[in-house]
């Protein structure tokens, strides 16, 4: 389980746009990199990110090996109901976390 | 040979002079903050983007995780965003 640091507002009014902000510890090792006994380290990348609001799908992204360690991604969401925000990354080597966080609509 | 002795003892006298100022002069060190882009500093000042953050959050699920028999950190020495006096 990788640390995982979510920063979501806990309460909104009904058509707000909420800032999510999101960072996750991960290598993110491009398969470029040569270690220390000169062979080249394998690919361990995050491929995909998805938010889901209540399960609808609001917020994914893909992710390369452009993207360097721990990513960050932050976006908006406009807030219509209560209920869960879900974050779950993607990667190789079985890598899947899964987060929430809860929001209460006004 | 006098020219020459002459030389020496003046540069001793100058050695002495900048040992005495050096003791006296200010700290010249710098952090590599100061050496940053605008972009980087701001985002080392955000705690949601920087991410040494991350192994912030380790530290306090280290802190209240028991060790092997023994009690954690947290049993003794509390809650750490008060005070880490046990």
């Amino acid at each position: 389980m990788a640390r995982a640091l979510i920063h979501a507002p806990t309460t909104a009014r009904k058509g707000e746009v909420m800032e999510i902000r999101t960072l996750i510890a991960h290598p993110m090792e491009t398969g470029y990199r040569a270690g220390a006994d000169g062979r080249t380290l394998p690919r361990d990348i995050l491929r995909r990110f998805t938010c889901r609001y209540n399960n609808e799908v609001v917020f994914s992204a893909d992710l390369y090996p452009a993207i360097s360690a721990n990513p960050y991604l932050a976006f908006s969401v406009v807030a219509n109901a209560s209920g869960t925000l879900s974050f779950t990354w993607e990667g190789d080597n079985g890598f899947a976390q899964t987060e929430s966080a809860t929001i209460t609509v006004a | 040979m006098k020219v020459g002795a002459a030389s020496i003892a003046a540069a001793l006298g100058l050695l002495c002079a900048s040992s005495v100022h050096a003791q006296t002069a200010p700290d010249k060190r710098r952090s590599g903050f100061d050496t940053m882009s605008a972009r980087i500093q701001a985002m080392q000042r955000d705690d949601l983007q920087n991410p040494g953050m991350l192994w912030v959050a380790d530290g306090q699920a280290l802190w209240n995780r028991p060790a092997g028999n023994s009690a954690s950190c947290a049993q003794c020495h509390h809650d750490a965003r008060q005070s880490m006096k046990g």
